[in-house]
């Protein structure tokens, strides 16, 4: 707890401590979501940096690393919003691997594009509850809210993330 | 349509870890270099959107304590 006090404090030193634990998940994180690891480095900084810089809102009792995965959440979707996409329109996936089973690499991204266009509060619930397959109590208890409303943004999110995908071509 | 098991799956499949995602080089020292940097340009639209924010206080006065509570 001392640490994360100095961090608050502005301390560098423990600044540096943070960024040595954290960042090899805070990577392979962001490396997940934009499947580039150049990028990845670039945003795992980036996230850095902002962490840092909002350090004077972090809440101890909520732990630092899933609020810096949450930052990381925003920037690395954020990234995949503005950079040149892998599947953007619906002739780019084919119609081989855009049927149902297909688990094809096209079909991968035109998800993770999906991911990026979701609202962030719909976004936050589906990495944790959907890809992390978190508890719905500790999914709630991060991103302090209740279960009823981690539930109910849980099924907004799938449904929202069906409609996008069938825009881009893919039958979920 | 795939049932809601199957298409958690799905997405479960698109976010898996890709290999060699370790990161290579130590990122500290880019770190300090981005923190001697400090905050990066503002886009115009951001200037743009403060100058009409000021405009507008400066037209209708009264819409001040309202935006002060919303800050």
């Amino acid at each position: 707890m001392e640490l994360l006090e100095q961090f608050v404090r502005g301390d560098l030193d423990a600044f540096e401590t943070v960024f040595r634990q954290l960042q090899p998940e805070v990577y392979r994180w962001i490396v997940r979501i934009v499947r580039d690891p150049a990028a990845a480095e670039d945003l795992t900084i980036e996230t850095f940096w902002r962490v840092y810089r909002a350090r004077a809102r972090f809440d101890p009792e909520r732990g630092l690393a899933p609020w810096a995965r949450r930052i990381a959440t925003h920037v690395a979707f954020s990234h995949l919003k503005t950079a040149r996409p892998e599947v953007s329109l619906t002739r780019d996936v084919p119609e081989d691997r855009a049927g149902a089973g297909s688990t094809g690499e096209a079909v991968h991204s035109a998800i993770r594009l999906a991911f990026a266009g979701l609202p962030p509060k719909l976004r936050d619930v589906a990495v944790l509850a959907l890809i992390e397959e978190r508890p719905y109590a500790e999914v709630g208890e991060t991103l302090g809210i209740s279960v009823g409303a981690v539930k109910s943004r849980q099924f907004r999110a799938v449904r929202l993330l069906r409609k996008k995908l069938r825009r881009l071509g893919v039958e979920p | 349509m795939k049932d809601d098991n199957e298409f958690r799956d799905l997405l479960r499949e698109a976010f898996q870890p890709p290999a060699n995602a370790e990161p290579g080089p130590d990122l500290w020292p880019r770190m300090l270099r981005r923190l001697d940097r400090g905050e990066t340009r503002r886009p115009w639209l951001d200037w743009v959107l403060a100058a009409v924010a000021v405009a507008w206080m400066v037209v209708f006065p009264e819409v001040i304590p309202s935006l002060m509570y919303h800050l």
